[in-house]
């Protein structure tokens, strides 16, 4: 039956990360981007109330959820539902700093749907632990993004190893990530058949931080360039194991993550058009312009409606996509519907709130100026905005394969 | 617990509301427009039990809830939101009486849903924005007489019930206005000069003239001083309709553009592989979806209590689906989408047209932004009437 209201458990989950993100979160926002660091003590304090980025399967000691985790008997996993209402709630507080939050972020999916049992335990048992520990995700690479079957990092066997060799950008959490799920191929002639994913440990000779990237926003989190020169990794480190990329699944395992984690992106671009809409909202009650509050105006109340309207659709979009995951629906025309909408959205209902509030919307001690920077990401990684179309048309024109 | 799944009973409802539209009203869509609702669609309408679909059971309606009429009337569009309307032979009056309530309109209804008839809201004057409307009621005897003209109403010419609000008290703008019902034919009552509409042709719209128009002291169907808080509950539900045949609309559109893509060839290909048109109907599915959900969450939370802004939300959202992929479609189509061949031209007008209908669009967003605002904002800020822009009704 058509459900529009929270759960208990949803509605817990959505309060206690609200909560944490006004109260925790906010307060070191705007000093994490400038400094572009995360104090220790904050980090300290999501280890101690247990939020993490990216979900630890029970299985492994964790709490359980995400992508991969087997549907239970009655079918009422709601493991995605609960991300997207977690995350949007943490992007209100700071799209940048819940980037940086422990957890096995964007490499738990791939770990979790394509890695076996042991590697589970061993490459996410660890964040079970009470120190705070990142996984990365290393697809991207200077010559490859959007065209995932170009990458051009090679993956030659050698014994019981493989020699990677190759160079990643713009990965997240890259330089303090314990592992980083790096793909690279074994044959470049085979396409797609050719990948393979590897759990690349820190610290592993040869793999090394190139440099770490400055960026227009999302200052405070930590986006590093990769570079990997002969690294020996033992044939354990391939997730999954040779017979995983022998069916027709193969590579496609890897993809299959964005059904959950373009949501969860999503939910984000969300959570930070909501937090602007909000201070525009108040901007536009306190402001006053010609004796009356500037939101007494046709043209900044059509702003904000419009605003309004879009952001709410957005989440629709999100939870659409989030629940037809839980119930075990192909959701990749949807799950990019939401990621598309979402950010379009976002980066336009931040262009209207920083100028419903002019020069404050521009100076630096503002949230809204942050955000502004901070958003436009959102249209771009986890599958840029073309990406998430050139998906949805394939689903809707029937044989098009390619343009 | 967040569920987006509709259930057997409305899914088996949208199935055959589906299946009717796509057989009989699509096919029919250019006769409907030049001549209205043919005697046979109108016929499978009731057949189908779908006017009268969300009124109370006691008054000889099927007795269901909001999300059943948005789904119904999204169907319907699909096929044709021309003929949504013209099958809906109560139209915005009938909103109106249902959200009027006692024992007056509810009479008028059960009297629809029994002889057939149709009915119309005489909201809209073509004059001068003002806070009163030129149309008066003065208390006559123990009743009322009515003078003055109406625009911009659709079914003006043949209701057998009209709904007609006139001012009662001079200078005090909607607080001194009320709302009558009036039976078709009665002396002083007469269809004016015929509009010819952009859109939404398949109902024809006038003027109606109220030239000291005799009415029972029972006529008045709202208390004095709560027309406000009547229009407020009218509009509400209006906006759900509205609302849902929009997004009917830029779903046909949608999918005729996409049908249309896939089978026309271009430099050796389908239209639809190349990506400015591949993008341009990813971002109108993504348009449709994105305003049904709103849509479906107003009507689930209409069921559930009063749902001003969610109404009000759904329906800006929904009209701006509406216009982007009809023009879209247009777009898409070329030359073809500009002649008459092929619907999406129409659809372009009615599409426009909808977005005069009832709440208008400015009207929606102000809603919408005086509940985020907490502003009490004037009556002529959320209503279209009676001055600002007048709306179609």
């Amino acid at each position: 039956m058509i459900d529009f209201s929270y759960s208990e458990l949803q509605d817990n989950v959505r309060q206690m990360v609200h909560w944490f993100a006004e109260n925790e979160v906010r307060p070191i926002a705007l000093a994490a981007d400038r400094t572009h660091r995360i104090p220790d003590e904050f980090i300290r304090k999501v280890k101690e109330i247990g939020l993490s980025m990216g979900p630890v399967p029970k299985e492994v000691g964790g709490e359980g959820g995400g992508a991969g985790e087997k549907k239970d008997k009655k079918g009422t996993r709601q493991n995605n539902r609960l991300s997207v209402i977690g995350a949007e709630e943490m992007a209100w507080g700071d799209p940048a700093v819940i980037l940086c939050l422990p957890g096995p972020g964007l490499g738990g999916p791939p770990v979790n749907i394509m890695g076996t049992k042991e590697q589970k335990e061993r490459f996410l048992g660890i964040f079970t632990r009470p120190e705070p520990l990142w996984g990365a995700y290393g697809l991207t690479e200077p010559g490859a993004g959007s065209d995932v079957a170009g990458i051009r990092t090679t993956a030659v066997k050698d014994g019981d190893h493989y020699l990677l060799n190759g160079t990643k950008c713009f990965i997240t959490n890259g330089a303090r990530a314990s592992w980083v799920v790096v793909f690279a191929t074994v044959d470049r002639s085979k396409g797609r058949a050719g990948h393979r994913a590897f759990m690349v440990e820190k610290g592993t000779p040869g793999f090394s931080v190139g440099k770490l990237e400055e960026k227009m926003g999302l200052r405070a989190s930590e986006t590093a360039e990769l570079v990997l020169d002969n690294v020996r990794v033992h044939q354990d480190n391939l997730l999954g194991g040779e017979a995983y990329y022998e069916g027709k699944e193969g590579f496609m395992g890897a993809m299959k993550t964005f059904d959950s984690t373009r949501p969860m992106v999503a939910a984000m671009a969300v959570g930070i058009a909501r937090a602007a809409y909000e201070r525009a909202v108040e901007f536009a009650k306190e402001h006053f312009e010609l004796g009356r509050p500037i939101g007494r105006y046709h043209y900044v109340q059509e702003l904000l409606a419009r605003s309004k309207r879009r952001i709410d659709a957005s989440r629709l979009l999100v939870y659409r996509a989030a629940w037809m995951a839980d119930a075990e629906l192909p959701n990749a025309k949807e799950a990019s519907m939401s990621k598309a909408y979402a950010a379009r959205t976002a980066v336009e209902v931040l262009s209207d709130v920083v100028q419903v509030m002019g020069a404050a919307g521009v100076v630096h001690d503002h949230f809204v100026e942050k955000w502004f920077r901070d958003i436009k990401v959102y249209d771009i990684f986890e599958g840029t905005g073309e990406i998430q179309r050139i998906v949805i048309s394939k689903r809707i024109l029937k044989d098009l394969k390619s343009f | 617990m967040l569920s987006f799944e509709l259930g057997e009973d409305l899914t088996q409802i949208q199935a055959t509301v589906r299946d009717f539209a796509q057989r009989e009203i699509r096919p029919a869509l250019r006769k409907t427009e030049r001549s209205g609702a043919s005697k046979a669609l109108a016929e499978r309408y009731e057949e189908l039990g779908l006017f009268g679909l969300d009124w109370p059971a006691d008054l000889g309606g099927q007795g269901m809830g909001a999300l059943a009429r948005v789904i119904v009337e999204e169907e319907l569009s699909l096929g044709d939101v021309g003929t949504a309307f013209a099958l809906d032979r109560g139209g915005a009056a009938a909103v109106f009486l249902k959200a009027a309530g006692g024992e007056r309109a509810s009479s008028a209804l059960s009297e629809l849903l029994r002889n057939k008839g149709s009915a119309a809201l005489a909201m809209a004057e073509d004059v001068k924005a003002q806070d009163d409307f030129r149309t008066t009621a003065r208390k006559v005897g123990g009743g009322w007489e009515l003078s003055g003209k109406k625009s911009f109403v659709l079914n003006g010419a043949e209701a057998s019930q009209y709904v007609v609000l006139a001012q009662v008290e001079q200078g005090k703008g909607l607080a001194g206005a009320g709302a009558f019902l009036v039976q078709g034919g009665s002396a002083g009552l007469a269809p004016g000069k015929a509009l010819i509409t952009l859109g939404l042709q398949a109902v024809p719209m006038c003027e109606v003239l109220l030239e000291r128009l005799s009415l029972p002291s029972s006529a008045r169907l709202d208390e004095p001083g709560k027309l406000q808080g009547l229009l407020r509950s009218f509009y509400d539900a209006l906006s759900l309709v509205t609302a849902a045949r929009a997004v009917g609309l830029a779903g046909a559109s949608f999918e005729y553009a996409r049908a249309y893509a896939e089978e026309r060839q271009a430099f050796g290909k389908p239209i639809g592989h190349f990506q400015a048109i591949a993008f341009l109907l990813a971002d109108m599915a993504t348009a449709v979806d994105a305003a049904r959900w709103l849509l479906w969450k107003a009507a689930w939370a209409s069921e559930r209590g009063a749902a001003t802004a969610e109404a009000a939300e759904a329906q800006a959202q929904a009209l701006e689906a509406a216009f982007f992929c009809a023009n879209s479609a247009v777009q898409i189509l070329g030359g073809a989408g500009y002649v008459q061949d092929h619907p999406v031209e129409k659809w372009m007008r009615d599409a426009k047209t909808l977005s005069l209908y009832g709440l208008h669009a400015q009207a929606a967003h102000a809603t919408l932004a005086a509940a985020e605002l907490g502003q009490e904002l004037s009556a002529a800020e959320l209503f279209p009437i009676p001055s600002l822009h007048p709306a179609i009704s």
